[in-house]
C-alpha cells in the first residue's frame, strides 16, 4: 500500500514537472526572453561581414554598448572602419509602454545627429540586413506569441515560439527557436506581409561569458536580396560600469571620424 | 604649366589609389582571421565554466578603440575637373581643376579621457580658358585638444561645430566662418572654416549647455573680383580688355577692397560668445541660442558712386566713377558689425515624417540701400523642414524658409519678405554603391535658382566616383542670377587611405 502511494506521488510528481514543463505559455516565454539578464552594461566589438549573392563581401568593423536602464535598454553603435563609414554612429533609447523608441543616427557628412522617423524603421541600416526595426528590442505585449513546438538547435533543446504583430510591424510573423535553459534566441525566421518567409536570422556560435551566454557569430540572410550579414563578436565585456552620458547625443555628436 | 599640374594631380590620384589596401580582400581569408579570433575568445571562456571572464582580445584591426591609447593618421584626397557649359562672351574659366588633400592625425588616451585632432588642407586649383592660373594654398584644418568627461567635456584649439537642424541652410549654423570663394560649389560642411575657440559642454540632468568663445573674429572668405565665383565676377577684366580708353581702365583697376582693420585685428575686444541650450520636452528635441558675433558676411563701405558702378556696372555708372571718384574713393572698406542672435530649433517625428525647424532673430543685420548706403534692420529668419522615405527607399528632404526684413525700406536686392525652397531627393541602387541626388533651390521673389543633380558610384570602401553639375538662373541682382554663365559638370573622385 505504501509502495503504491509513493509510486502515486511520484507519478503525480512526474506528471506535475511535465504540466509545469509544457505549462509555459507563448506570453511568459517572450516575457521570459525579454527580461533575460544580458549584464547591467555590455560592450562588444564585431566583425561584420556583408556577402552579396555572387560571395563578395564588404567588412566592417564596429562597437556596440548597451546599457540597463530601469529595464529599458539604451544601444550605442559606432563603426570603427572601412575609412567610409568610419565615425556613422547610432543611438537607440528604449521607453516605456507602447512608445517607439527613439533613434538618432550621426553621419559625420552631416556634422549633426539626425532623428530616424518610424518609416525609416523599415530600411536598411547602413546596407546590412538588418533594418531599423530588427535594430530594437520589441516589448513582449506588441506581438500575439504562441510556442508552436520544440526542437533542437544548435544542439540544446529549444522552444519554437510564433509572434505575430499586434502594433506596426514590416513582418506577418516572426518564429523563433528560443534555448530552453538561457532563454536566448537561437534563430529567427521573418515573414512578410504576404506570409512568405523574408530573412533568416541565425546564431552559429554561443559562448558563456561572465556568466551570461552570448551569441558570439550570428548570420542574417536576406531572402529577397540574397545577401547575408554576418557578425563575428571579438571582444565582449559585461558589467564594466559604462557611463550613462555614452547613451546620449553629445557623444554621438563628439564622434570624430 | 598645365600639363605639369594635371600630371601631379594625377600621379598623386593614382599613387593613393595604389597604395590603399584592398578592403575588398578575399571573404574567406577576412572571415577565417575573425573566426581565429573568436576561437581565442573561445578559449579565454570555457563553454561549461560559468566563471570565466573573456579577456580583451588585442586587434590588430585599424581602428582599435579598446586600447588605452589609439593614434590613427588618415588621409583624404579629392580630385574635381569641371567644364564650364554655359557660352558667354564675357571672359571666363572654361576648365578647372581642384585638388584637396587632407591628412589628419587623431590621438586618444582613453585612461586620461584627452583626445587631439590635427588636421590640414592642401588645396590646388587651376582655372585656364581665361586668365589661366594655377593657386595652391595651405590651410589650417580642425587642430585641438578635446578633454573629455562623464558630465562635462572641454575642447580648445580650431574647431568644427555644426549648430541647429537644417540641412544645407545656415541659418543658426554659424560659429564657424564659411569660405565662400568657390560660392555653393561645395557641401556646407567642406565650406565651414575651423576658427580657434574654446568650448565648454555641461550635462546638466536632462539638459545640457554649451558656451563657445571664440577669441578672435574671423570672417568669411569672399573674393571680390578677378574669379568667376566673385561678388563682382570678372568685372574688372572686362574692362580691361574692353575697347575702353586708359582712364576708364586705370580708374577701375584702382578699385580695391580693404579690411576693417579693427575688427580684424586679433583682440579680445573682437571675441564671439556663443550659447546653446539643449534639451527634450516629451518627444521634441529642442535648443535655445544667443549668439554675440560680428556678421561674417563683409559689407563694403566707402563712396557709393563706386559701389553703384560695381553692382548695376552700366555706362552711365561707369562714367560717374571716372569722373566723379578719386583714387582714394575707389578704396572701399569691409565692415563688419556686431549683432545679436537669439534664436531656437527643435526636431521630431510625426507618423511617418522628420520634422525640424529653426528660427532666429538677428539684431541689425547691414544692408544696402536703392542707393548703396549702408543701412541697418532686424531680421527674422523661419526654417521648417521634412524629410520623408518612400517605400521604394526614394529618399526626400523638403525645406522652406522665410526670411522678414523688419521697418522695411526700399534695399538693394532683397524684398522684404523672402522665401526660398531647398528640395533634395536620393535614391541608392546596387546595395548603396550607387546613389543618384538631386538637390534643387529656388527663391521666389528673386526667380533665382540652383540646380546640382549628382551621381556617385562607390567603388571600393576607400574610392568613390561622382559625376554632377550645377546650373544657376535668375536676374543680375540676385543671388544665384549672376552666375548664370558659370553653369558647369564636373567628375570627381574622392580616396580615403
Amino acid at each position: 500500500m505504501k509502495q503504491a502511494t509513493l509510486n502515486f506521488i511520484v507519478f503525480l510528481f512526474i506528471i506535475g514537472v511535465a504540466k509545469v514543463g509544457f505549462c509555459l505559455s507563448g506570453g511568459e516565454l517572450a516575457e521570459k526572453i525579454y527580461n533575460r539578464y544580458d549584464g547591467d552594461d555590455s560592450y562588444f566589438k564585431v566583425k561584420m561581414f556583408l556577402v552579396n549573392e555572387n560571395g563578395k563581401a564588404r567588412e566592417r568593423l564596429l562597437e556596440i554598448y548597451t546599457k540597463d536602464f530601469n529595464g529599458l535598454n539604451k544601444t550605442y553603435i559606432v563603426f570603427l572602419s572601412p575609412l567610409d563609414i568610419r565615425g556613422t554612429a547610432f543611438l537607440s533609447i528604449e521607453h516605456p509602454g507602447d512608445k517607439d523608441d527613439t533613434q538618432y543616427l550621426f553621419l559625420p557628412t552631416l556634422g549633426r545627429a539626425r532623428r530616424i522617423v518610424s518609416s525609416q524603421k523599415n530600411r536598411h541600416f547602413v546596407n546590412t540586413d538588418y533594418t531599423y526595426e530588427d535594430m530594437q528590442r520589441r516589448k513582449p505585449f506588441m506581438d500575439e506569441h504562441k510556442i508552436i513546438g520544440q526542437q533542437e538547435f544548435l544542439e540544446r533543446p529549444c522552444y519554437i515560439l510564433e509572434s505575430i504583430p499586434k502594433t506596426r510591424s514590416q513582418y506577418s510573423k516572426r518564429i523563433s527557436w528560443v534555448d530552453k535553459n538561457s532563454y536566448l534566441i537561437l534563430a529567427t525566421d521573418f515573414y512578410d506581409k504576404k506570409n512568405k518567409k523574408v530573412k533568416e536570422f541565425r546564431v552559429e556560435k554561443i559562448q558563456k561569458i561572465d556568466g551570461i551566454w552570448t551569441p558570439v557569430k550570428t548570420t542574417m540572410y536576406d531572402l529577397k536580396r540574397k545577401h547575408k550579414t554576418i557578425m563575428i563578436t571579438t571582444t565582449v565585456k559585461y558589467n564594466q560600469g559604462l557611463k550613462d552620458s555614452l547613451f546620449t547625443v553629445r557623444q554621438l555628436e563628439s564622434e570624430y571620424d | 604649366m598645365r600639363i605639369v599640374v594635371m600630371a601631379v594631380f594625377i600621379l598623386m590620384s593614382f599613387s593613393a589609389i595604389l597604395n590603399a589596401e584592398p578592403d575588398d580582400q578575399p571573404y574567406l581569408d577576412a572571415l577565417k582571421i575573425a573566426e581565429l579570433k573568436l576561437a581565442m575568445l573561445n578559449t579565454t571562456g570555457d563553454k561549461d565554466n560559468n566563471d570565466s571572464k573573456a579577456e580583451e582580445i588585442k586587434d590588430d584591426i585599424e581602428g582599435n578603440r579598446d586600447s588605452e591609447t589609439n593614434i590613427s593618421f588618415k588621409q583624404r584626397l579629392e580630385f574635381r575637373i569641371s567644364e564650364d557649359m554655359a557660352s558667354s562672351d564675357n571672359c571666363e574659366s572654361q576648365h578647372r581643376v581642384d585638388l584637396r588633400y587632407r591628412p589628419t592625425l587623431k590621438g586618444e588616451s582613453a585612461l586620461s579621457k584627452l583626445r587631439f585632432v590635427s588636421e590640414l588642407d592642401v588645396r590646388v586649383a587651376g582655372e585656364y580658358g581665361c586668365c589661366d592660373s594655377t593657386e595652391g594654398e595651405v590651410l589650417v584644418g580642425e587642430n585641438f585638444l578635446f578633454l573629455d568627461n562623464d558630465r562635462w567635456n572641454l575642447s580648445l584649439g580650431f574647431r568644427k561645430f555644426t549648430w541647429g537642424k537644417l540641412d544645407k541652410i545656415a541659418v543658426i549654423d554659424r560659429v564657424n566662418p564659411y569660405d565662400m570663394r568657390d560660392f555653393f560649389v561645395w557641401d556646407k560642411n567642406e565650406r565651414k572654416l575651423p576658427s580657434f575657440n574654446c568650448a565648454l559642454n555641461l550635462l546638466l540632468r536632462d539638459v545640457e549647455v554649451d558656451f563657445i568663445f571664440v577669441p578672435f573674429f574671423t570672417q568669411d572668405k569672399y573674393l571680390f573680383f578677378n574669379s568667376d565665383w566673385a561678388i563682382f565676377g570678372r568685372l574688372k577684366e572686362l574692362i580691361e580688355k574692353g575697347s575702353y580708353s586708359q582712364t576708364v581702365k586705370t580708374a577701375v583697376e584702382q578699385i580695391k577692397v580693404a579690411d576693417d582693420g579693427d575688427v580684424t585685428k586679433r583682440r579680445l575686444r573682437n571675441a564671439e560668445y556663443n550659447v546653446r541650450i539643449r534639451g527634450q520636452l516629451k518627444d521634441v528635441d529642442f535648443s535655445f541660442y544667443y549668439m554675440y558675433h560680428y556678421n561674417h558676411v563683409p559689407v563694403l563701405g566707402g563712396s557709393k558712386i563706386v559701389k553703384a558702378f560695381l553692382y548695376n556696372p552700366t555706362e552711365s555708372n561707369l562714367n560717374a566713377l571716372v569722373s566723379q571718384t578719386s583714387s582714394e574713393d575707389r578704396v572701399l572698406r569691409r565692415e563688419y558689425n556686431r549683432l545679436n542672435i537669439i534664436g531656437m530649433d527643435f526636431e521630431t517625428t510625426f507618423y511617418d515624417w522628420g520634422i525640424r525647424g529653426e528660427f532666429a532673430w538677428f539684431s541689425k543685420m547691414p544692408f544696402l540701400d536703392n542707393h548703396y548706403g549702408l543701412c541697418y534692420k532686424d531680421l527674422l529668419f523661419i526654417g521648417l523642414g521634412a524629410d520623408y522615405t518612400f517605400p521604394n527607399d526614394l529618399y526626400m528632404n523638403w525645406q522652406f524658409l522665410e526670411q522678414i526684413v523688419a521697418n522695411y525700406i526700399e534695399l538693394y536686392g532683397v524684398d522684404r519678405y523672402s522665401h526660398t525652397v531647398v528640395l533634395s531627393l536620393s535614391k541608392s541602387f546596387f546595395d548603396g554603391d550607387l546613389e543618384l541626388s538631386i538637390d534643387f533651390v529656388k527663391r521666389f521673389p528673386y526667380d533665382d535658382y540652383l540646380v546640382n543633380p549628382e551621381l556617385s558610384y562607390r567603388l571600393t570602401n576607400r574610392t568613390k566616383f561622382i559625376f554632377g553639375g550645377y546650373w544657376f538662373g535668375g536676374s543680375y541682382n540676385s543671388i544665384f542670377g549672376p552666375y548664370t554663365d558659370n553653369d558647369f559638370v564636373y567628375g570627381a573622385f574622392d580616396v580615403r587611405f
